[in-house]
This record gives structure tokens, C-alpha cells and sequence, in this order.
């Protein structure tokens, strides 16, 4: 590849990720309880997602991204939760709501284990990023002289999700954010195909732990509506 | 140019070949050592046959190639975790068998994977790949022959399909997620249920001891009818009575 080339190519890419896809984000709270009690404390929030429906599941890395992008509280691992308090969090055997939590934590193994974890709040993460909608076609080719591809494609991507928030001390829901993002991404290619891609699933992260972050830093005397 | 002829020969090729390749997968899992569960003051004594601990699922999907999933280290590992947090001691036996004299097991174990079976998304046209596990736990009289029940336990897990994830990876995902949820049900529904197995010990020592008093009544029958064939071959012939002949018209 000669340096012209390369160098058209690269320009292509960076206005690909420069534009990106258009994406829309909405983003919505309800209080069911006045306030945090307390202000969490370092590792005292646990980020989980569902897994218990029959046709999707919440993305882990989409529950990563969530604890790593609230900046205030650290954010003790899904991973570490579940595997300490197997087998009581497998997809199977996790409550429900909370209505479960008083037979859960009056198995004195369960509340003495998450005692010691210093866990006191739990953050339900349901949702999924589907793609909703896709259109066009693209043909590469290989040659001995060389390859290159043509056409167009494109498609629409909707991430929806809503995080719940437990608080295991009074074993109560303190409120529920829900985040929606849809977009549409496209990749038109000449020769090289240039990905303009619509970030929907960043995009409901980061609004998701945005609010997050504002719910849980909330003061005790508070009330927001 | 040759070498690049060779290069397209061999993407063809391969091409070709796609279909027959075999995807293997081992799966290789660490469980949770400390599962929080109520331990029961039961010592018992776990055999894994060697089906058990080397099972491989072959299975052929059309278009979709050869997959060979070798389950047999994940699932003996699963158990090794399992059991010791569920049971006060947990002794491994290579065969079923009476227990020594001097062992504390009051029961033994024998898990068996009666059935397994995984989808891809070809096959479903979702976006996930699953894996379903089917156990049986026997459970038996530190005799080592009375069977006082059989525990089914159920395993189900999935991934989903990852753009950068191979299928190697996903497949072993969901069989290590069917192997946890398989436990979970295991060390949560067990302790709960040792009524039952309470029950169902009591009525394997009944059947047992029905079973050894009818064995004995035959045995004593058995020497009885042999006594009465000396006695009839000690006795000369017209003594015998004759067996009454039906009448013919």
C-alpha cells in the first residue's frame, strides 16, 4: 500500500469515528424511598445484572461499564459478589425482589457473608442492546492484484435498561433509572468500508451511571420527585 | 506470484474443508471453595466413575461441523467444591463398594450425568449459545448396595453471542454457568429436603430387611425340599406315590 493511499484510508477511518452515528438517549428516575440513609461508603455498592429471562440477558460489560463510570463510590465486582455468595445470586436461585430479601438474609451464613463484604446497596441492571432494524449489502472481493469493498449498509441499534436500587438494611427499594438509547449506524464502502458507528450501548452507560451517581449522592434530606 | 497462488490454494481449501472440522472444547472452571450453605452432620463418600470424570459430548451439527465438549474435569471439580461445604466429611471412592470398617460415611454419592445437550445460534436463531445438563445423584447405605434414593438435579446455562468471541469460549461459558447453576440447586434444595431422605433411608433398611428375611425363608425352603428329595431317594420305589393321571376317553 503506497503511503497516498494509506493515508486516504486512515483519513476515511478517523471521519468515520469523527461523525458517528446519531444517537438519542433518554433517561428517567423514580423515587420510591425518600433518601440514602447513609452516603455509601467505599465498596458498600454492588452493580448485578439480570439473567434470568428467557429471551435476552443484561450484557456484562455492560455492567462493567456502569460501575466503572460511577466516579464517586468504588464498586466491588459482580464477579467477586456472586462467587461469595454462591450459589444464592446464580441466575436461578437470585431474589427477585424485595419481598425476597427477609428469607435470604435470615440465613445467618448469607447476611454474616455479606456483613463482611460491607455490601449495603445493590443496583439491579435489566435491559439489553438489540438490533432492531438492518438494510443494504456490501460485496468484497480478494483478487491476486488485490481487494477492495462496495456497497452500503446500514443499521438501527436500541439498548434499553433499567437499574434498580436495593438498600439490604432496610431491605427496601430505594428507586428505579431507566436508560433508552437508539441509533442508527451506517458503513458505506468504496474500496474501504468506513464504519460510522452509533455508540447506543456507551450512551446508555454512561447516562445510566450519570443518574446513578446523582441518585446515590442524593442528601439525606432530599426528596426529590 | 507463486507463493501467493499457494496462499489462495490453501483459503480455498479450507474453505472447502470448513465443514468438516471438529470444534473442541474443554472446559476448564474453578468453582466458589466456600459456597454458602448450611452444612449437614453428614460424613459421607463420593464416587466418580471414570465415565464420570472423562466425559466428552460428540456431537455432529449439519453446516456446522464436528463439536466434541469435554465436561469431565469441570464436573468432578464442581463437586470437590460443592460437597465438602455441604457435608461435615467427604471421603473420594474409585468404585461403589461397602464402606471400611473404620470410615465415618454414613451414605455414598454417585453422581452420574445422565444427559447433556447444547444448542448454538444456528441452530436456534437467537443470539445465544446453550448448554443443558441432566444429573442423577444416587445416593446409597454405607453398604455400598442398598440405593436409598436418586436426587435428579438439572443444569442450564447460556452466553451470548459475542461478535469477537469465539465459539470455543462461548460454549464453554454456558457449560460452566450450567455446572453452577446444577450446584446452586444442589447445595440450596439438599439440606432442605433431609426429611425425605430421612424417609427414604428408612424405607431402604425395611425393604432390606424384608429382602434378607425372604432371601433367608428361601434359603430355609430351599434346605427343606432338598431334605425331602433325600428322604424320597432313601425310600424304596413302590413307597413314592404315583402323581394322579388324567383320564383319557
Amino acid at each position: 500500500m503506497t503511503d497516498h493511499r494509506r493515508s486516504r484510508v486512515l483519513v476515511l477511518w478517523a471521519l468515520g469515528l469523527a461523525l458517528g452515528g446519531c444517537v438519542s438517549a433518554t433517561i428517567e428516575e423514580v423515587r420510591t424511598a425518600p433518601a440514602l440513609l447513609e452516603a455509601p461508603q467505599e465498596g458498600s455498592i454492588v452493580i448485578l445484572g439480570r439473567r434470568h429471562n428467557n429471551g435476552y440477558e443484561t450484557e456484562s460489560n455492560f455492567v462493567d461499564c456502569v460501575g466503572k463510570n460511577l466516579r464517586s463510590s468504588a464498586v466491588l465486582p459482580e464477579q467477586a459478589f456472586i462467587d461469595a455468595l454462591y450459589p444464592w445470586f446464580e441466575p436461578r436461585t437470585a431474589p427477585l425482589g424485595t419481598a425476597d430479601l427477609p428469607t435470604l438474609l435470615a440465613n445467618e451464613a448469607v447476611a454474616k457473608r455479606i456483613d463482611g463484604l460491607g455490601v449495603r446497596y445493590l443496583i439491579w441492571v435489566d435491559g439489553a442492546t438489540n438490533t432492531t432494524d438492518q438494510a443494504g449489502s456490501m460485496t468484497c472481493t480478494i483478487s491476486p492484484g488485490g481487494g477492495g469493498c462496495f456497497g452500503f449498509v446500514t443499521w438501527a441499534r436500541d439498548a434499553s435498561y433499567e437499574a434498580t436500587v436495593w438498600d439490604l438494611k432496610t431491605q427496601q427499594t430505594l428507586g428505579r433509572i431507566s436508560s433508552d438509547a437508539n441509533g442508527t449506524s451506517y458503513m458505506p464502502a468504496m474500496v474501504v468500508p468506513v464504519p460510522i458507528i452509533a455508540r447506543v450501548q456507551a450512551q446508555a452507560c454512561s447516562g445510566l451511571a450519570d443518574q446513578l451517581e446523582t441518585f446515590l449522592s442524593a442528601p439525606a434530606t432530599e426528596t426529590a420527585g | 506470484m507463486a507463493p501467493r497462488h499457494a496462499t489462495l490454494a490453501c483459503l480455498c481449501l479450507s474453505l472447502l474443508l470448513g465443514g468438516c472440522t471438529t470444534t473442541a472444547v474443554t472446559v476448564e472452571a474453578t468453582f466458589p471453595e466456600r459456597p454458602v450453605v448450611q452444612q449437614l452432620p453428614v460424613a459421607v463418600a463420593v464416587v466418580y466413575d471414570d465415565d464420570f470424570q472423562s466425559y466428552t459430548l460428540a456431537e455432529s451439527i449439519p453446516q456446522r461441523g464436528n463439536w466434541e465438549i469435554d465436561l469431565g474435569a469441570a464436573q468432578v471439580a464442581l463437586f470437590r467444591a460443592m460437597l465438602p461445604a455441604i457435608f461435615s466429611a467427604v471421603t473420594e471412592r474409585e468404585a461403589l463398594g461397602p464402606e471400611p470398617e473404620d470410615s465415618g460415611a454414613e451414605l455414598l454419592l454417585r453422581p452420574q450425568l445422565q444427559d447433556m445437550q447444547f444448542s448454538i445460534p444456528y441452530q436456534t436463531r437467537s443470539n445465544f449459545f446453550e448448554v443443558w445438563l441432566k444429573y442423577e445423584i444416587e445416593l446409597y447405605e454405607r453398604d455400598g448396595e442398598t440405593l436409598v434414593a436418586r436426587y435428579p438435579l438439572t443444569g442450564y446455562g447460556r452466553t451470548r453471542d459475542g461478535f469477537l468471541d469465539s465459539a470455543q469460549v462461548a460454549i464453554e461459558q454456558a457449560a460452566i454457568t450450567a455446572l453452577r447453576d446444577a450446584g446452586a440447586f444442589f447445595a440450596i434444595e439438599f439440606p432442605r429436603n433431609q426429611d425425605a431422605l430421612t424417609a427414604a433411608r428408612t424405607r431402604a433398611q425395611q425393604l432390606r430387611a424384608e429382602k434378607a428375611r425372604a432371601e433367608a425363608d428361601a434359603e430355609a425352603a430351599a434346605e427343606g425340599a432338598a431334605d425331602a428329595v433325600e428322604d424320597v431317594t432313601a425310600a424304596s420305589p413302590a413307597d413314592v406315590p404315583q402323581s394322579p393321571r388324567e383320564e383319557t376317553p
